[in-house]
């Protein structure tokens, strides 16, 4: 825990440089509050960083992911994914598409075709019912995209 | 005056009106309790279909809406840990740990019962105290919207469990977030890396929605090989007894919560998302034993889902006498009065004054109707979700968070704000830096530059800033509120040692 | 037997994502294409830059239904606020300019916007006026309280100490600043402003007597009439709803102020589809009823058309770009 406090103290005192740096170029009154807070984000970053070097009675193990990282990193994937493929492809695709791959990275345990084809029907379902819901009754209008 | 609020009452009694509160009800249930979906963006998803109905009809089903979804909230911040709106954020410090140990119908049970009282008190409020209260609302200027958000931001000790310099690290970094986007004196464009949407600032409620929601999810994913389901179940006896006993026995927990929910209503900008967080912290503050918060502790949830309701009446406050909203949901009904041409102030309250106290009478209503309906899904809604497995339940969750972060402006830019924050808010949980006090700065942060920088401006023509923000009589009060809240935890351990050594 | 389940399911929910995206670009693709003479053949979205419930969102819901009957088609309004309007003009002109995608458009902010801001997202000229329809008047008051009952008082009070008065108003760079800041160039005296993000809470703030005096809009001033003093109104001639208030010119000030409002389009749409637009947007405006509501919700007519409404905004950008440099907000 005190590597990663290390490293996000760093990270902060980073961007209260640049972010000290970039306020110079606003007119006065624009850049007084974004000089204070960076100044205090500064100084509480500073002290992050000189404690994580003193022990401590109660530390933590710092653990970035619990259990297998795989799944979880291909969870970020597709959720970037599918924010992105949105435009291109269209919401209703793109949202049916990727919620079907989250279904699979997750693992499921059906044991007969039957039970795979009820997973496959509330899937669709889910998505295609909450999707008309919104796009036509509520009037919402999806991105478009190429296709729907 | 008596005439016309009793013409009002009897006017909210006709069949139309009776059935779009029970439809606001129902729908603000299902609409909060969906993760993603928030009571702003029911509401306004709503307002241009209320414009070609009567401002009385429109007015009422919105309204109950907001109350509903406001409660809904607390679902899903129960059983899924994920708030169904940003005011129920504080509902899951409490309410999730109590579905983790198999209690989730009798949390879903207290946060109902505590959502109706304190929805009630804080529509007494509306009815009866509206005039005083905004002309007590306009004696706050800048200096005290100043030493307001400090006050609101001393709460970060609550917020930050174990380690107080990661909440105030937590709260600044969400005060540099709220700056992003053109500053509010002088306009120089902050922070905005070139991008014309970042101009507008964090969207607030994407934000807070990823910000809660792909922690979840991605919480799910992790966990996936131990739990088939998100909470286990366990059969709960007499729940509506006990819930009804603990309110009973703690009167002033209730009451205390409402009050402050109608106090962080009235004030503008603010909103349920702090409501909530400022009555659990006083709720701490009060308690006996505060080491029972965070673990499952009924007064959490009730602390919570009261003050939240209560702010919905108190956000309509100023919004019905000065047309300056208390929060985001009031804002868009702001638009929704003015569509039907009825203007804030006076007038509503006299010529409009019958379409006005028919609305007011309506949230008692709705509010009262919370509870049968609140009771009975409750009871179903927490078994249903003790069996959907979780491959089902976290692409679900993501997906209700992408549709609810586009719905409100249409603005792909905000599913990606949502996104964003949501990662940020997955590392920075490993990292022991908590959600709360991030959200408490993002939210805080540009009342209290407005402030700031309005009675520096001040101060300047008025000759000294310095007094401008230390002579005013409501500044004082609220300066000395202030320190007295930062220095509690070193006051409140001195009094707990004094105690221990007396009982010695 | 686990191995064969994932197959099974992987190969069957994409057989199924395949079928489906088939079906849709099928569909997709029957849509088909229109041209410029058949304008409008589908729907128009008119963009409303500001939050629902505001002027232009209630200006437009008015207009819509007359519209849609001018038009022959559709009309869906979209609303895209953001800093101040900023994020959909930014969005408008890199819109396609096929007459599909119309925009409100505010006076003084598409002028001011690109001159102060480094990147605005858009120039003022790449917004194609196409139609002004009406003007919210913005006036000058003081609370009944108040030492300085007159302009000449209150002008007079201000040389003398300059920098002293409070005045509010909403927004930076927006119509009451820029009210604000010709007021001082045309006066020589000097004032503190005070923005606040939004026109209600710039009156409460005024009303809580935390500045000393107010620029706000037309409806904001006739609503609280009983508690203010209006020193000058921004019309060329006097208001009507505000029966006894001088303007600034009949007081020796010669300025307007106010927020004009019209129609928008991207930059290179045919002049054959502007000029329907035109004709639309006019017929609609004209209509009694509609002038009638307008007038009843405080604003002012305005009839310009294209040319006349791109020579109006390249007079008053000239106007302000003098005020601004002269007083230093811009270069």
């Amino acid at each position: 825990m005190k590597i990663a406090d290390r490293i996000a103290a760093l990270l902060l005192l980073g961007i209260c440089v640049s972010g000290w740096v970039i306020s110079r170029t606003f007119s006065p009154l624009s850049g007084l509050f974004p000089q204070v807070i960076v100044l205090i984000l500064g100084g509480l970053s500073l002290l992050l960083f000189i404690l994580s070097f003193f022990r401590s009675p109660e530390e933590e193990r710092f653990v970035l992911v619990q259990g297998r990282a795989l799944p979880v990193a291909l969870t970020v994937l597709i959720m970037a994914a599918w924010v992105a493929l949105i435009s291109v492809l269209g919401f209703l695709v793109t949202s049916l598409l990727m919620f079907s791959l989250m279904t699979i990275v997750l693992g499921g345990k059906e044991r007969t075709a039957r039970q795979l084809v009820l997973r496959i029907l509330v899937v669709c379902a889910s998505t295609v019912g909450f999707y008309l819901f919104f796009d036509r009754l509520l009037l919402v209008s999806f991105p478009r995209g190429l296709l729907l | 005056m008596n005439e016309l609020l009793v013409n009002s009452l009897t006017s909210l009694f006709t069949a139309t009106n009776l059935l779009l509160v029970l439809l606001g009800v129902v729908a603000g249930i299902v609409v909060g309790a969906l993760p993603g979906l928030t009571a702003t963006m029911a509401i306004a998803l709503l307002v241009p279909f209320t414009f070609t109905m009567q401002p009385v009809h429109g007015l009422v089903l919105m309204g109950a809406i907001y109350v509903a979804a406001i409660y809904g909230g607390s679902f899903s911040a129960i059983l899924l840990n994920t708030p169904g709106t940003p005011s129920a954020i504080a509902t899951t410090f409490d309410g999730h740990p109590m579905a983790r140990r198999g209690q989730s119908y009798l949390a879903i049970a207290t946060a109902t019962m505590a959502s109706v009282f304190g929805g009630l008190i804080g529509v007494l409020f509306l009815l009866f105290l509206s005039p005083p209260l905004s002309r007590l609302s306009l004696r706050f200027g800048p200096p005290e919207f100043f030493w307001l958000t400090t006050f609101g931001l001393t709460i970060i000790a609550t917020l930050s469990k174990k380690s107080i310099l990661k909440g105030l690290i937590g709260g600044a970094f969400g005060l540099l977030l709220s700056m992003i986007g053109i500053a509010p004196i002088e306009g120089s464009v902050r922070f905005t890396f070139g991008s014309v949407s970042l101009q507008n600032g964090i969207a607030l409620i994407p934000a807070l929605i990823g910000f809660f929601c792909i922690p979840e999810v991605l919480g799910m994913v992790e966990r996936k090989a131990e739990q088939y389901t998100a909470i286990p179940y366990r059969r709960q006896r007499r729940v509506l007894q006990r819930v009804l006993i603990r309110i009973v026995r703690k009167p002033l927990l209730m009451i205390r919560s409402a009050v402050i929910g109608t106090i962080v209503g009235i004030i503008p900008g603010a909103g349920g998302n702090i409501a909530a967080m400022v009555s659990y912290n006083e709720a701490v503050r009060a308690a006996r034993n505060p080491e029972q918060f965070g673990k499952g502790s009924m007064d959490g949830v009730i602390a919570a889902e009261a003050s939240n309701n209560a702010e919905v009446s108190g956000s309509l406050i100023p919004l019905l006498t000065l047309g300056i909203p208390g929060a985001p949901p009031a804002a868009v009904l702001l638009g929704a009065l003015l569509l039907h041409g009825m203007r804030p102030g006076r007038e509503l309250f006299t010529y409009h004054g019958a379409v006005t106290y028919t609305f007011m009478f309506s949230l008692v209503l709705a509010n009262i109707l919370i509870l049968p309906v609140g009771i009975f899904s409750g009871r179903w809604i927490s078994r249903l979700i003790t069996r959907i497995p979780v491959t089902l339940l976290a692409p679900l969750v993501f997906f209700l968070s992408v549709i609810g972060s586009y719905a409100i402006n249409r603005n792909m830019f905000d599913v990606f704000v949502m996104l964003g924050f949501g990662l940020i808010g997955f590392a920075g949980r490993k990292m022991k830096l908590h959600p709360g006090p991030i959200v408490l700065g993002l939210i805080l942060g540009s009342i209290c530059e407005q402030g700031l920088v309005q009675s520096i401006l001040m101060g300047r023509a008025s000759g000294s800033i310095l007094a401008m923000f230390f002579t005013r009589p409501l500044s004082i009060l609220l300066i000395v509120l202030t320190l007295l809240s930062a220095a509690w935890p070193f006051i409140a351990k001195t009094i707990r040692r004094r105690r221990a050594g007396r009982s010695v | 037997m686990k191995m064969k389940n994932s197959v099974f399911r992987y190969v069957g929910l994409l057989g199924l994502a395949v079928a489906l995206m088939v079906l849709t670009a099928g569909y997709a693709a029957a849509g088909g294409q229109t041209e410029e003479e058949d304008y409008p053949a589908r729907p128009v979205t008119y963009i409303i830059p500001f939050n629902p419930g505001g002027q232009s969102d209630i200006t437009a819901q008015y207009q819509k239904t007359d519209l849609e009957e001018a038009l022959g088609t559709g009309v869906v309004i979209k609303h895209m606020p953001g800093a101040g309007g900023a994020v959909a003009w930014a969005n408008l002109v890199k819109t396609e300019a096929d007459g599909y995608t119309i925009s409100g458009n505010n006076i003084p902010h598409i002028i001011i916007q690109p001159l102060v801001r480094d990147n605005a997202g858009y120039q003022t000229e790449d917004l194609i006026p196409v139609y002004c329809f009406q003007t919210t008047p913005i006036g000058l008051a003081v609370l009944k309280s108040s030492p300085y009952k007159t302009l000449d008082e209150f002008i007079a009070f201000a040389k003398a100490n300059p920098g002293t008065i409070t005045v509010g108003g909403s927004g930076t760079h927006s119509g009451h600043h820029l009210a604000l800041l010709q007021l001082e160039y045309l006066t020589g005296a000097k004032f503190t402003y005070i923005p606040s993000t939004g026109a209600a809470p710039s009156v409460a703030n005024f009303l809580g007597g935390h500045t000393q005096a107010l620029f706000a809009n037309s409806d904001d001033l006739v609503g609280h009439r009983e508690e203010i003093i209006v020193l000058a109104i921004g019309t060329e001639k006097p208001f009507p709803a505000l029966p006894g208030v001088k303007t600034f010119k009949d007081q020796g000030v010669k300025m307007t102020a106010g927020i004009d409002r019209g129609v928008c389009v991207p930059p290179g749409t045919p002049d054959s589809i502007i000029r329907t637009l035109e004709g639309a947007f006019d017929q609609v405006c004209r209509k009694p009823s509609f002038v009638a509501k307008m007038e009843e919700l405080g604003f002012v007519m305005q009839y310009m058309k294209s040319a006349e409404y791109t020579r109006y905004i390249a007079n008053k950008k000239k106007e302000m770009e003098d005020a601004l440099r002269t007083l230093g907000e811009i270069q």
